[in-house]
């Protein structure tokens, strides 16, 4: 494995015969090691050889996605490991899923129709008791005397409205003439409001509005959602506002259900109802345990159908890239792949070839490509998130100086420069450590964005507190707390009294603090200009590092150029003259272009050019590096501000609350301000600086990467 | 203040603006409608769309499709994207969102009034109305007998209100005051919509004028050539004619008289700005008019994403959408009926 260069890569020629081509496609797909090219780019996907299988595939994940919708909306918990099932090929799981589907859809059907109907005496129930409710009460507190029905009803009191009405309504005879009539059922709390203003406009407000809402969420019938809803009764007179109620009611989605006048007839339908609803409850719990048992059947199969479609799909899609050769027997395929992964590659086509029985072995071979290579890195764990970075910014030329190598060291340290403290180093360190030790366990299971994040970094985070560790030690920073680890101080007072350490200064009287800052420059008058010179002469370093380049892009550069130039010249006549006809327009920035018309005093003025702009840079950039200094300084500061004025000054009052209070002050700014916000900042500008300043210097990133076709990587299509 | 929208615009609108020119780039191309056109069967359709943006919105589709399924998810993603943005913005923004939507809620008012004349379903209806023109109680639109009443019973609570103060009358509906109804209905709304943008200012005041000056242009050029051969006078004609844009006001007067195409296009031709969409057509011609006025107005829309910090970008967008929805639903509607000769009749490509 080689970290600095990206693997060295072929292009090479499948030719499979059609009865092997799925399986010799399928086992690639397994080893994860070749990628496709596109060798149909310029047909539609429906125009391609193997759109209907992809199409099925389609059909039957569309019908996965239905049975797992069912199941969580069953609220039916998966079992984690599935049980073991024959391998089934995918004719016969798509006739499977239909079967199953056409299960499910008619059950769903079924229940669906008795859950309406449940749904609706429920209903009835509710309005039953609700506007049962308001006749009686009206009926109880009948007085004996008529009352004319007054045209205004909301000038009068309510409550003896209601039941001068009531009393007219439950009165055959001729005091009824008026036609008043009631209307009741059942809508939703959230359109009451507007509906009841609406009857108001719509009778010119001859009309009584009664509500009480119903004490549980109920189902609505129509969309099967649980919402509150609301009983209302209204009174009216004539036929015409009856319509135009009905109407009206229609229009809201308010279910209107009759309810009998007289007493005992509705204690009558009320009984009716509720003998109803005990039949239909069973009935459906019949049904629902039925169905839950199906879908548990479905649910054990679910994960590995799910996968199993995925990955038919997946190789459908390779199949399409690839073309038919002129006998329509093969398939052709032309792809990438890393040299060391051609034995394995053999290996796995032959085994294609045996296990479908096929006559004609597989062809793979070698050629010449045009474009090129992508480039591949192979990572580990470890280095994985510092090549995440680095590739964040642009993917590294074919085979070109792979700057992550450099970053797992560079970046942790410019990082723990800024954020150099060692107690903070500390905390991070346990993090980073906590996120280590249970890596089994988090890498199993999906985590929310920010702690995919900290986790996919875990290595980058442990290699920054190590070194946020050792920078602290230097700056002898301990949540600024001086601390004498390496021996006593190397300074003195002046006398015993100490009286003049703050004016006159120490005196050193042995040999200087074995490793880092002395802590009794803490809190000296002369520590800010101490420490800031220390801190900034990093990027004078730095600088100094970029100077040393310069002369040697500008005089031996140009000239190895053309000494590179003249012996691939003379080598390689011939075959540029051949490669160059086959592909006119390959690559406009390639090196073949330029060295054809290699002109010495050009390059050696482009160096020139080259040569200026990199030393302005290198000038611009040292500028840049101050930031290490900045935000050391700010770090330091913020923890000093923390520790002294809230800390200290808590301690300060013989008072155990305003104690207890300002620990917890300080442990929270520490936590979020010190430890996230100054990581995250820390973090940032450490990539800036090697994104900009670091890779701008040698680093081109204008490849791209290498993405094998491989079921490992398939998108996760589950959420 | 004129010219200087790029000292505060990004402020409240600059997210959206960001979200809408997004949506934009997602929109269909060119080579997109090439390989739509291309479809053997709506099952190809839906392949095709499952790789652009449309996918989420129709993946969980069960394969015999229907036109107007695909048409329904289509609209639904618009009417997503709308309600997001709706949500986000801030005013003058959301009211300017809201506008946008005016349009589609005369459609709806009609619709429903037309169907329930007819003794159509109201729930039926009501699947046909545009979802980004529902209000709350569209439905008891139908309980209405007369103008009046639609005004006094369920209009006086829209925005729509206050456009109505020209069409209250007494009498009962037909299918002719109902069309007077929506053109004056239409005229008052763009009116009202064009003050407001002219109040808005700046960029926006600039580039909206233009876009509704077109709209109120096309909608009398309409009212024109269908009102040729009924019995509505000139007088009535002309008072459907929105009162700004490019042909008012003398491009009114001789509209108002027209008796056929070819005078509506001598009335027109007199026009710079039209001259290029009659050129397309031959005399006596009006079957393709629709298109190209719609070919002419996607231009124009499209215009609008070249200048920054203005709300035009919201009302192009959802225009653009709604004609690539038309686009897709005519073409499934061509697969469906097996009629792909006539698929490039009426599809306008955006880009």
């Amino acid at each position: 494995m080689d970290f600095l260069r990206s693997e060295k890569m072929i292009f090479v020629q499948l030719i499979i015969p059609v009865e092997s081509a799925h399986r010799a496609v399928s086992y690639i797909g397994e080893l994860g090691l070749l990628q496709f090219k596109d060798l149909n780019a310029d047909k539609s996907p429906f125009q391609r050889t193997f759109v209907n299988q992809v199409k099925r595939c389609g059909e039957m994940s569309r019908k996965l996605r239905f049975f797992k919708d069912q199941i969580t909306k069953a609220g039916i918990v998966l079992p984690v490991r599935p049980a073991p099932q024959p391998d089934i090929d995918l004719e016969e799981l798509e006739i499977q899923l239909a079967e199953h589907e056409h299960e499910l859809i008619e059950m769903n059907a079924n229940s669906e129709k008795l859950r309406q109907s449940y749904s609706e005496l429920l209903e009835f129930k509710m309005v039953l008791q609700k506007a049962g409710g308001f006749l009686v009460s009206a009926q109880s507190h009948t007085v004996a005397q008529e009352r004319e029905l007054d045209e205004n009803i909301y000038s009068k009191d309510d409550y003896a409205d209601r039941a001068s009405l009531l009393e007219q309504e439950m009165r055959p005879g001729p005091s009824n003439q008026a036609g008043l009539r009631f209307i009741s059922g059942i809508i939703c709390t959230s359109k009451i409001l507007r509906f009841e203003r609406m009857l108001f406009r719509a009778t010119r407000g001859n009309m009584l509005f009664n509500q009480a809402p119903s004490e549980k969420y109920a189902i609505d019938p129509m969309s099967t959602e649980m919402v509150e809803r609301t009983v209302f009764v209204v009174f009216f007179s004539g036929q015409q506002a009856k319509t135009k109620i009905m109407r009206i009611c229609e229009a809201f989605g308010a279910n209107c259900y009759p309810v009998p006048e007289d007493i005992t007839k509705q204690r009558q339908i009320t009984q009716e109802v509720l003998s109803r609803l005990s039949e239909l409850e069973t009935t459906l719990d019949a049904g629902l345990r039925h169905r839950n048992k199906a879908l548990t059947s479905i649910g054990f199969h679910l994960r590995k159908w799910t996968i199993m479609v995925r990955k038919e799909k997946a190789v459908y899609d390779t199949l399409n890239m690839l073309n038919f050769d002129v006998t329509k027997k093969c398939l052709v395929g032309e792809g990438w792949c890393p040299i060391f992964s051609k034995p394995q590659i053999h290996n796995v086509l032959q085994r294609a070839t045996l296990d479908s029985n096929s006559q004609v072995g597989i062809i793979f071979h070698v050629m010449d490509a045009v474009e090129s290579p992508p480039t591949y890195f192979r990572t580990n764990c470890f280095t994985n998130a510092f090549q995440e970075i680095v590739d964040a910014y642009g993917v590294a030329r074919y085979q070109e100086a792979n700057p992550a190598v450099y970053t797992v060291i560079t970046f942790p340290f410019l990082f723990a420069v800024m954020f150099g403290d060692w107690g903070h180093g500390i905390c991070l360190l346990l993090g980073a450590i906590i996120l280590i030790a249970r890596e089994n366990k988090l890498g199993s299971q999906k985590l929310g964005s920010f702690m995919e994040m900290a986790f996919g970094g875990r290595y980058v985070i442990l290699l920054m507190s190590l070194f946020s560790i050792y920078c602290g030690l230097i700056y002898n920073e301990f949540f600024s707390v001086p601390y004498h680890i390496f021996g006593g101080t190397a300074y003195k007072c002046r006398d015993t009294t100490c009286r003049d350490a703050h004016t006159a200064g120490l005196v050193k009287y042995r040999d200087p603090y074995p490793f880092g800052v002395d802590p009794s420059w803490r809190g000296s008058r002369s520590e800010l200009p101490f420490l800031n010179s220390l801190k900034m002469k990093m990027s004078i370093l730095l600088l100094l590092l970029a100077i040393v380049a310069v002369p040697w892009m500008l005089l031996p550069k140009p000239f190895i150029l053309r000494k590179q130039h003249l012996e691939r010249f003379q080598g390689r006549t011939y075959r540029m003259l051949g490669t160059s006809e086959m592909d006119p327009d390959g690559e406009p920035d390639s090196a073949r272009q330029h060295l054809e018309e290699f002109n010495f005093s050009e390059v050696f003025v482009h160096q020139m050019i080259h040569s200026i702009e990199f030393v302005l840079g290198a000038v611009s950039n040292t500028a840049s590096y101050l930031r290490l200094w900045a935000l050391s300084l700010a770090h330091s500061e913020l923890s000093t501000v923390f520790y002294e004025k809230v800390l200290l000054l808590a301690w300060g009052y013989d008072n155990i609350l305003i104690r207890l209070i300002g620990l917890v002050v300080f442990a929270f700014a520490t936590a979020f301000i010190l430890l996230m916000m100054e990581t995250l900042s820390a973090f940032l500008h450490a990539l800036r600086l090697h994104w900009v300043e670091f890779q701008s210097k040698f680093y081109h990133g204008d490849g791209y990467k290498f993405k094998p076709f491989s079921f490992a990587s398939l998108p996760d299509d589950d959420d | 203040m004129y010219g200087f929208e790029a000292l505060t615009f990004n402020i409240h609108g600059g997210y959206l603006e960001a979200v809408v020119r997004g949506h934009r780039s997602s929109l269909l191309t060119a080579s997109d409608y090439n390989n739509l056109c291309q479809c053997e069967t709506l099952d190809d359709i839906k392949m095709h769309l499952s790789a652009t943006e449309y996918g989420p919105y129709l993946q969980n589709e069960p394969s015999p499709l229907h036109t107007t399924t695909i048409v329904e998810k289509c609209t639904l993603k618009l009417v997503d994207e709308y309600k997001h943005m709706l949500c986000q913005a801030t005013e003058p923004l959301s009211t300017f969102l809201e506008y946008i939507t005016y349009g589609h809620m005369i459609d709806n008012v009609v619709l429903i009034v037309t169907g329930t004349l007819h003794e159509r379903d109201v729930q039926e209806l009501l699947e046909k109305c545009h979802p980004l023109g529902m209000f709350d109680s569209i439905a008891s639109l139908a309980v209405a007998q007369n103008m009046r009443e639609l005004y006094r019973l369920v209009l006086v609570d829209t925005p729509l209100a206050p456009y109505f103060s020209e069409c209250i009358t007494s009498e009962d509906l037909d299918d002719m005051n109902i069309e007077i109804m929506r053109n004056t209905l239409y005229k008052a709304y763009l009116e009202d919509f064009y003050k407001f943008c002219k109040k808005l200012g700046g960029a926006t005041a600039e580039i909206m004028t233009d876009l509704l000056a077109f709209e109120a242009d096309k909608r009398a050029v309409n009212i024109t050539i269908n009102s040729i051969g009924t019995e509505l006078t000139r007088d009535d004609r002309k008072k459907l004619y929105s009162n700004f844009g490019l042909l008012y006001p003398y491009g009114h007067e001789e509209l108002a008289v027209c008796e056929d195409v070819d005078q509506v296009r001598a009335a027109l031709e007199k026009y710079p700005a039209y001259q290029s969409i009659f050129a397309k057509l031959s005399y006596g011609e009006s079957q393709m008019l629709d298109k190209a006025f719609y070919e002419e107005e996607v231009k124009r829309l499209c215009l609008a994403f070249e200048q920054q910090f203005h709300y035009g970008v919201f009302f192009a967008y959802m225009r653009l959408r709604e004609q690539e929805i038309r686009n897709l639903m005519w073409i499934s509607e061509c697969v469906a009926q097996n009629q792909k000769s006539r698929v490039h009749d009426s599809v306008v490509f955006i880009f």
